[in-house]
């Protein structure tokens, strides 16, 4: 039998192997890193300049929004600013709109912000970061249903949305650092930690234009195109899309996390992509090469 | 009758809620507020059926052995022990404090002046912060309780697991000078979502399913861009180019290659991705709201069902 | 502000020597409801003051407390009678560079005639040395509800307060501190507001553009529904391809002997991309039943599990097969959102569905769904307007419905003139709307107008 034409041999080309080079292309950058350089844009910049501005004792809120599946792309920026957050030593509230999250945010909360996190971060010579205390420094509000209804209601009365309590129990009244804060426009800084639906557009559809709050949002690349016209109208102080992103402000803090480690991970995924449009069209063209010469 | 009563009740409330929008007194405000609790409560009872429909669907493909049957068990013996973890059984057995609280003279006199003594009388495997102290385990490698000289007062003692899912003692003690506290605190083990089995289910049962499905996706996109990106012709291959810039642009290497692919790549999507978009967005919106008003005013039904 | 209660100029009619100037302690002030829509709710109180003499850099504390004209409950003592008098007066309270709250100040009687007579203490005097107010702070029957700059022009302050009683205001300029909250000394006279008690509006004035676009929706709706019936014949509605492929599909599945699998999407049904997919489903359920050819419809919420199957129902009651019609074929898989797409995947490379229809609100699973629909050879039919998601349906699925095409199927398929006026209304209403788009853009380019503020003010 004669051997088939390399057209058409291209044609029966099993995907598998894309997938198999897929995945190397994510394995391999992860045990050698090739380490290119990587260079803040201009949306990460005025996020970490948003922390920036915030003096000792301010309160910022950090909403969680997410869920484990999101976490390679949105845990890197979290421990991040958690540790800018702490080493200005301004003080954090935490919730979350999203009902699978609280297990993952109380673990988040045990290990970046009851724990310093300098030490986790290996060469990290910047300023240290100290162990928060539970309604001290730090308060858990916990997740309330909601959605958009709970955005909504904490823009307009943060303790009847919370019962007046922290996910503890605890009365607000009975924690210091959260008097005055009746509701969002009292935080200083809201920091949204965005997977999707709830999260950062209702945030900003709902309470950041008529509270006019100062925002900043972490968001997963593929809700980036979503959430970059709230940037460009100023609605959002700062934006951090994506992996790419996070390792850029991993770099602004001074620190060599996971997200700088997938940044490599993003180049070689990225170019596997490309390498499979390419090779879609070259057994596109071969297609059509073959049909025209069976034509003839 | 059986249509029409939800079909008015639907008109009522459609309008009330067209209405609300429009005017600011908060009797309406706190009404809205009123009927979505009522939504959410309604959106709760409809779980119990939604279990109901489980068992419905499952059970005589698991009786009949239809195939992949095996998966079915799976599935409703998963839900039902995720549904047992996030009760909070400990309710019915656990009862007050956390610890107990036991104060003695220190005949040994090893306290200075002003100074109290704490002993932590835990298991080894759960943590002690006392005061302004680090925190450390509850008794050393030789099994010995912590022990804590303070000044007499008031002093704050948190004893707790190092994993989530256990009760915490969390109190303040008054100790008086040249007295040894001892508090025996054994955490106990919690159900409910704050509990270790829930916790345990989750950290590492879901997480991982949940962050796999996630990841899936990159061979998803890798088999679609093979497939779907063709150059047939001269708008397919303008989409395809502006793909690659845009990713090449999304990626770190984009600025290694040029800081002109950047902005190329942030151009396209600032200004033609965004104005089909806007423009996808507005006629949405149009078609949302001609749809709703099509419900409100009650010309579609067939969302009412069977009469 | 909207409207003003009263405007006012308080003049101190007390004191002499430092404060003799004509203009010294002279404030315009006002109150009444604010202009923003959303805050004309019964709960909002706008204050706005101007001191005439503005020589002192102060800053002023604006101080509220409560006046109950009726009785009322307090949550520590129970019921409690009503204040006698309930008007407590209003003009200027002598606090001139005091270290403290006086008690006078502080017990809220501070009407003019009161002033320098023994009163009732409830409280005693507030030192404003060596104390770092913040807001909230209770001063004896006052709250500190703010602490403004106040740089001689107009200020404003907006207060949100319980609906029912009455309040007065108290402004209080002060000369701050080096930090936050601090108050070095009184150098003015301060004011005490009139009783007030908050207003509310019925219509919200800052939205009558929605309520214009949405009564132009109706008006255009019933005036097209009206030509409908005398001209239905005439009215031109262009094809949607991927609506006919449905149908086309839905045969094929016949003729392969496979299900059809419908998706209703990844949101609640209060989410109204749900509730076109509904609209849509009730008529594709009909086909199968016509073409006895089994439907699956897999739901990520059970609310829309209990609405779908009752849609289901109809449509085989519409065609005359409720025999037909298996109530467990219409699913609750789980509210998870990615095990939701894992057990739809599993159906699909189980029971290999011929045709698939994705309708409602997607997320990240919408590439995972029509991937391995792909794979199975289905065809596939996509609808959503979620943007982030319609490229993943357009590169995977054979049709996809983009935006307002979802919610103009439902319409398209029933072809009954009155729906198909909804979307010559809605074609109507782009219209309009392209114009004033053109007119924002030449009106923002040549004379700087925002017309889209003007319109929407947010």
């Amino acid at each position: 039998m004669a051997k088939a034409h390399w057209t058409e041999r291209l044609q029966r080309f099993d995907r598998r192997w894309l997938f198999l080079v897929m995945g190397l292309a994510i394995i391999v950058p992860l045990i050698f890193p090739l380490g290119l350089p990587i260079k803040p844009g201009p949306m990460t910049k005025a996020a970490y300049n948003a922390v920036e501005e915030l003096q000792p004792g301010d309160v910022a809120l950090i909403s969680l929004d997410l869920d484990p599946a999101s976490t390679p792309e949105l845990e890197p920026f979290y421990r991040a600013v958690v540790l800018q957050l702490k080493r200005k030593h301004v003080k954090i509230v935490v919730t979350t709109t999203w009902y699978q999250a609280p297990p993952l945010v109380e673990r988040w909360i045990r290990e970046a912000i009851e724990q310093p996190l300098a030490p986790t971060y290996p060469g990290y010579d910047g300023a240290p970061d100290g162990a928060y205390k539970k309604n001290v420094d730090y308060v858990y509000l916990g997740f309330r249903e909601g959605r958009e209804a709970t955005i909504l209601r904490m823009g307009a009365d943060l303790r009847q949305t919370f019962d007046g309590r922290a996910d503890d129990g605890t009365p607000f009244d009975k924690i210091p650092m959260m008097t005055g804060i009746k509701q969002l426009k009292d935080f200083k800084l809201l920091v949204d930690v965005s997977a999707g639906y709830p999260g950062a557009k209702e945030y900003v559809q709902y309470v950041q234009s008529r509270y006019g709050l100062h925002m900043i949002v972490s968001t997963t690349a593929v809700s980036l195109t979503d959430l970059t016209p709230y940037y460009q109208t100023g609605q959002l102080d700062g934006l951090v899309g994506g992996l790419a992103a996070a390792a850029q402000y991993e770099k602004l803090v001074g620190v060599t996390g996971t997200a700088t480690a997938g940044a490599d991970v993003l180049n070689a995924g990225h170019g596997v992509v490309i390498l499979a449009i390419v090779l879609g069209n070259l057994v596109f063209f071969a297609g059509r090469r073959a049909r025209k010469r069976g034509a003839a | 009758m059986k249509k029409t009563a939800p079909l008015v009740l639907g008109i009522a409330v459609g309008l009330y809620a067209c209405a609300e929008f429009y005017i600011p007194d908060w009797h309406v405000r706190w009404l809205t507020q009123e009927l979505q609790t009522w939504g959410t409560i309604l959106a709760a009872f409809a779980y119990i059926l939604g279990g109901v429909n489980l068992i419905q669907v499952n059970y005589p493909k698991i009786r009949r052995r239809e195939r992949d049957w095996q998966y079915k068990i799976v599935m409703v013996v998963a839900a039902g022990m995720m549904l047992a973890a996030g009760l909070k059984w400990h309710k019915l057995y656990q009862s007050g404090e956390a610890g107990t609280v036991a104060i003695a003279d220190d005949h040994g006199g090893a306290a200075a002046a002003g100074k109290a003594t704490i002993v932590i009388d835990a298991p080894a495997d759960v943590m002690v912060k006392v005061g302004a102290l680090p925190a450390q385990p509850a008794r050393d490698a030789a099994g010995k309780p912590a022990t804590f000289v303070v000044d007499a007062g008031k002093v704050p003692v948190r004893v707790y697991n190092r994993i989530a899912g256990y009760r915490d003692y969390d109190a303040t003690l008054e100790v008086a000078p040249a007295k040894i506290a001892t508090v025996s605190v054994d955490p106990a083990m919690l159900w409910g979502t704050k509990g270790r089995v829930y916790n345990w289910l989750y950290d590492h049962v879901f997480a991982p399913c949940n962050a796999t499905m996630f990841a899936l996706l990159a061979f998803f996109v890798v088999s679609a861009a093979f497939r779907a990106f063709r150059m047939r012709n001269v708008e397919a291959t303008l989409l395809l180019g502006a793909a690659i810039i845009v990713m090449l642009a999304a990626a770190p290497i984009g600025a290694w290659i040029s800081d002109d692919l950047v902005d190329l790549g942030q151009w396209i999507l600032d200004i033609p991705n965004n104005a089909g978009r806007r423009a996808i967005m507005m006629g949405a919106a149009i078609g949302a709201i001609a749809t709703s008003l099509r419900i409100v005013l009650g010309l579609e039904r067939s969302h009412l069902g069977a009469d | 502000m909207k409207k003003a209660i009263l405007l006012v100029l308080l003049i101190a009619s007390i004191g002499s020597g430092a404060h003799a100037e004509t203009t010294a302690n002279q404030w315009r002030f006002g109150m009444g409801m604010p202009d923003k829509g959303d805050q004309q709710d019964g709960r909002h109180i706008e204050i706005h003051w101007t001191r005439i003499d503005n020589t002192n850099k102060v800053k002023v504390a604006v101080l509220r407390r409560i006046v109950h004209e009726q009785a009322w409950w307090d949550h520590r003592t129970g019921w409690r009678k009503a204040e006698d008098p309930p008007d407590v007066g209003y003009g200027p309270v002598d606090i001139n560079s005091q270290p403290q709250f006086g008690a006078t100040f502080v017990n809220g009687t501070v009407r003019l005639q009161d002033l320098g007579k023994p009163i009732q203490i409830v409280d005693g005097p507030v030192q404003i040395i060596g104390h770092t107010f913040a807001v909230g702070d209770p001063i004896g029957v006052w709250t500190l509800i703010g602490m403004v700059d106040d740089d001689g022009t107009q200020q404003s302050f907006v207060d949100e307060v319980p609906p029912g009683p009455s309040y007065v205001y108290a402004l209080v300029p002060y000369t701050p501190g080096a930090e936050d909250g601090q108050m070095v000394e009184f150098p003015e006279y301060a004011i005490q507001s009139w009783a007030a008690s908050p207003d509310t509006s019925f219509f919200n004035l800052d939205r009558w553009f929605f309520a214009s676009l949405v009564a132009a929706t109706a008006l255009l709706f019933l005036g097209f529904m009206q030509l409908a019936k005398t001209r239905a014949k005439s009215m031109f509605i262009r094809r949607i391809p991927g609506v006919d492929a449905i149908e086309d599909a839905i045969g094929r599945s016949t003729e392969m002997g496979r299900p059809v699998l419908y998706v209703t999407g990844t949101d609640e049904i209060t989410n109204i991309q749900t509730m076109a997919s509904l609209l849509i489903l009730g008529h594709v359920a009909q086909m199968t039943a016509e073409y006895d050819t089994e439907i699956k419809v897999a739901n990520l919420y059970p609310l829309t599990m209990v609405v779908a199957e009752e849609i289901v129902r109809q449509g085989y009651s519409n065609a005359g097969r409720i025999d037909a019609h298996k109530p467990e074929n219409v699913m609750f898989i789980t509210s998870e959102q990615f095990a939701y797409a894992a057990a739809i995947n599993g159906m699909i490379m189980r029971d290999k569905p011929a045709t698939n229809i994705f309708l409602g609100r997607f997320f990240a699973e919408s590439l995972m769904l029509s991937e391995t629909g792909f794979v199975v050879g289905a065809v596939q039919v996509a609808g959503t307007a979620e943007f982030t998601q319609l490229p993943f349906f357009i590169a995977a699925c054979d049709y996809t419905l983009i935006g307002e095409e979802l919610y103009a199927t439902s319409a398209y398929l029933t072809r009954e003139p009155n729906l198909l006026a909804q979307l010559k209304a809605g074609d109507a209403l782009k219209m309009n709307i392209m114009i004033l788009i053109v007119a924002g853009v030449i009106a923002a380019t040549f004379w700087g107008f925002d017309l889209g503020a003007k319109l929407m003010p947010s």
